[in-house]
């Protein structure tokens, strides 16, 4: 009698749900169909009188054997539109913590929520609140020296230089970066979602197509979003477009990647008000006469730094944005899942038919579209084609080369190593057992406000406190102390200890992101449990731990560092440390773009080339098994 | 730690399992029942390739070293003769290959290594042929059958094809829909050899069904 060994079998097994998912979420109990299919099998096989592992196995054509493979779930198809790898989704989501949002979350989200009726409705708040409009200049406000007075019963939040009311600048402030935000953001989510879109929709199921896709889509994200945005500016005239373009140019590569879950949103929002903040406290604002968080800022660090006491217009502003970036960050912190929120995961999702051969893309595909950004900005740039500005050098970036290079390559190395060796302590910390109380845990909400507060904002209040001409706590040279290291050491690193600590600290809490998600999917991971199994010493787990976590730290770091050379700019202007950054943005500000467009393109290959250095590296480090 | 161990299945219900028994759980979830079983002390785990159960980057020399200790000298050449065990071919050179080196089955091959280092009293296989083309999964299969016949430990496979179970365990337990013990019965062998044919079909009394 024949054992009925068939590719029936096979093809049950694969119809089977769940019986060799390697993932939990597979792991269901199957319909009773099933288990009573398996049982009659068994029932039938109890009557066969030879083994079936003594039978030659039956012959086998190689297009049975195809067939048969192709039932496999382990099986991944490579037609380049296709679908997802069904385990990996539901992967991400099993990583990133429980679905839902949780009560931090929720508060977040709720924040959120508030504050955009806020800045929406300011005018109804300021008529509610008996305030005058953010125009308003009130010379009795100011005190007898013609200073600002601080918060009072007529004035909440107290007044600043010009007599007028904080608040109310502060909530239309709000609003016009909401409103800027929210247009760069949803310009960004559109232009990626059509991309993506139209060539499935117009029948192209190439994968050149899709690379090619990507590489335009990814292309502007490898710049520095405030170098970018500065060397636009000029081009974009004055209006609220200067801001719009390069928020949403920056944020293409992000929208593509992220899922349209609240997590998702709330990146892209946070992103989005960081560049926004930026551009305006280099004094690049949209024009309108609307107060801009950004300029305010700027104007009260300048007001401060000179003497004029006024904490209040410094600190109210900044404590506004603070607010808004943190509940962003918290709510960014949270399963990337698209079904954490069942009213976003009904729109059209961008990511789902969209990922293109990204398992089967080359090694380096990624860098064409980075190259193909930096070569037009290098045609904005160099040639100076479509600019006012002439063409050829920048005033002053080239004629001081050596001392600039020299100051801005002091900031950009001492806040490297803060940042690398942040990030190597973190990587060290998540690596620890899940059993000992953790310091990361403890950490986590440290680094959240550190990864969300403004860096021109925290780097105007540490000069407030520790700067030796303003400082409460006067310990540290003030803005402006900067010698060369050739001239004096001690002097040259005392005045850089707040700008490396302001710039390399938040970009270590950032890139921390990416490894507290991580470090849970790591312990819990098969590697583990099977090494753990097989004897292997706890010593040695955490040093496989750390391992498995290496890439993560890599990742986080290649991609922070357009975030990184943009933080650089800001802080060289607050600190007037002589640098390229903000020789380059004074050249702007007298109506010269060159070396802004020069500096953002050198910034750009410097991207490449550390991402390239990183690639290299991962792909020795984590090396991926053929598909 | 020695047998016979208890094992829960959902609810109430048991699975006694005997030392030195081969035994197969097959059902729609016995791959995952046996792998929450895997998390015991006293048993040693195998899982399917695409959970990537080796270390991405490191050789499987340096993973089997990390479970051996003692001297790196040492370490290599019991990892060979590990690999060996597990029909690995050519030994020598594959111990020093990375895990993406490898094809799915000599992973899986490299991954019993693995857990043959600590020479396991109870060796749980989570479905270990997963993923694998049938040749290779039924090879695999016969080598965690030959390595149970010459090692001293009791193997307990799940998965939810009755083919593999059968190429490997002496005695199966099929679960029902609901995961109890529907039956639990020897293997039926080849009519010349003389053992035991299909004992019964009742469930035994040291597993009850809820």
């Amino acid at each position: 009698m024949l054992y009925p060994l068939s590719y029936e079998g096979e093809a049950g097994r694969a119809t089977g749900p769940g019986v060799r998912g390697a993932n939990p979420a597979d792991r269901q109990p199957a319909g009773r169909v099933a288990a009573d299919a398996v049982a009659e099998r068994a029932l039938q096989s109890a009557t066969v009188s030879v083994a079936p592992h003594e039978l030659d196995p039956a012959p086998r054509s190689p297009r049975r054997l195809r067939l048969a493979c192709r039932s496999r779930p382990g099986w991944v198809p490579r037609r380049p539109w296709g679908p997802r790898r069904p385990g990996r989704d539901r992967e991400a989501a099993r990583s990133g913590g429980p679905r839902g949002l949780g009560p931090a979350r929720a508060t977040a989200a709720a924040v959120l929520v508030l504050l955009l009726i806020f800045a929406l409705g300011a005018p109804l708040m300021l008529a509610l609140l008996g305030l005058p409009g953010p125009a308003h200049r009130d010379p009795a406000a100011l005190n007898l020296f013609g200073n600002p007075t601080g918060p009072s019963g007529s004035h909440p939040l107290g007044v600043d230089g010009e007599g007028r009311d904080e608040l109310a600048r502060i909530l239309y402030a709000l609003r016009s970066l909401w409103l800027l935000s929210l247009a760069g953001t949803g310009l960004a989510v559109l232009l990626a979602w059509a991309l993506r879109r139209l060539p499935v929709a117009w029948g192209s199921r190439r994968l050149l197509v899709g690379w090619a896709i990507d590489g335009l889509l990814s292309g502007p994200a490898a710049l520095p979003p405030v170098l970018l945005g500065l060397a636009l500016a000029t081009r974009l005239g004055t209006g609220p477009l200067r801001l719009i373009v390069p928020i949403a140019l920056t944020l293409l590569w992000p929208a593509r990647r992220s899922r349209p879950s609240a997590a998702g949103l709330a990146r892209l929002i946070g992103l989005a008000v960081a560049i926004d903040v930026s551009l305006t406290f280099l004094g690049m604002g949209p024009g309108g006469g609307q107060p801009q968080l950004g300029a305010m800022m700027a104007h009260a660090g300048r007001a401060t730094l000179a003497g004029i006491p006024a904490w209040w217009t410094l600190v109210f502003p900044g404590a506004a944005i603070l607010v808004l970036a943190l509940a962003a960050e918290v709510l960014t912190r949270g399963p990337e899942s698209p079904a954490a929120t069942p009213w976003l995961a009904r729109l059209p999702r961008p990511s789902a038919r969209m990922s293109v051969g990204d398992r089967t893309r080359p090694w380096g595909a990624g860098l064409g579209g980075p190259l193909l950004a930096v070569a037009a900005l290098a045609l904005l740039g160099v040639v100076g084609f479509g600019g006012h500005g002439r063409p050829g050098l920048g005033t002053s970036a080239l004629g001081r080369l050596g001392s600039v290079l020299g100051a801005s390559g002091s900031l950009l190395c001492g806040a490297g190593l803060v940042w690398l060796l942040l990030g190597a302590g973190a990587l060290w910390l998540h690596s620890l057992p899940r059993g000992r109380p953790s310091l990361g845990v403890a950490l986590s909400p440290l680094a959240v406000l550190l990864a969300a507060a403004p860096v021109a904002w925290v780097s105007l209040l540490s000069l407030l406190v520790f700067s030796d001409s303003v400082g409460s706590l006067p310990i540290l040279p003030g803005a402006g102390s900067y010698t060369g290291l050739a001239g004096h050491p001690g002097r040259w690193a005392q005045a850089l200890i707040l700008p490396w600590l302001v710039l390399g600290v938040p970009q270590a809490a950032v890139s921390l992101r990416a490894l507290s998600a991580r470090g849970d999917a790591v312990r819990a991971s098969a590697q583990q449990r099977v090494a753990r199994s097989a004897g292997v010493p706890e010593r040695m787990l955490a040093r496989q731990r750390r391992r498995a976590l290496l890439p993560s730290l890599l990742e986080g770091v290649t991609a922070g560092l357009p975030g990184f050379l943009s933080g650089a700019v800001v802080v060289e202007v607050t600190f007037r440390l002589p640098g390229a950054g903000a020789l380059a943005v004074a050249d702007l500000r007298q109506g010269d773009p060159a070396s802004v467009s020069q500096l953002a393109l050198v910034t750009g290959l410097l991207v490449i080339l550390g991402r390239l250095a990183v690639d290299g590296w991962l792909s020795g480090l984590a090396p991926r098994r053929p598909a | 730690m020695s047998g016979p161990w208890i094992l829960p299945l959902r609810g109430e219900a048991r699975v006694e399992i005997a030392e030195r028994a081969c035994v197969a759980v097959v059902g729609p979830a016995a791959a995952a029942h046996v792998g929450a079983w895997g998390d015991t002390e006293a048993a040693a785990i195998l899982v399917p390739d695409a959970q990537e159960p080796l270390l991405a980057g490191w050789s499987v020399a340096d993973q089997i070293a990390a479970a051996l200790g003692g001297t790196r000298r040492a370490a290599l050449d019991r990892a060979v003769d590990l690999l060996e065990r597990a029909d690995v071919s050519e030994p020598h050179r594959r111990v020093r290959a990375r895990p993406h080196q490898l094809t799915a089955v000599d992973r899986q091959r490299a991954q019993l290594a693995l857990v043959l280092a600590r020479d396991p009293a109870l060796l749980v296989a989570e479905d270990p042929s997963a993923g694998l083309v049938p040749d290779d999964a039924a090879a695999l299969l016969a080598t965690l059958r030959r390595v149970w016949v010459s090692g001293g430990f009791a193997l307990v496979v799940g998965t939810g094809d009755l083919t593999d179970a059968e190429r490997v365990a002496d005695e199966l337990i099929i679960l029902d829909a609901d995961d109890g013990v529907r039956e639990r019965r020897r293997r039926v062998t080849t009519a010349g050899s003389g053992e035991a044919q299909a004992s019964s079909t009742s469930s035994p009394s040291s597993s009850s069904s809820t």
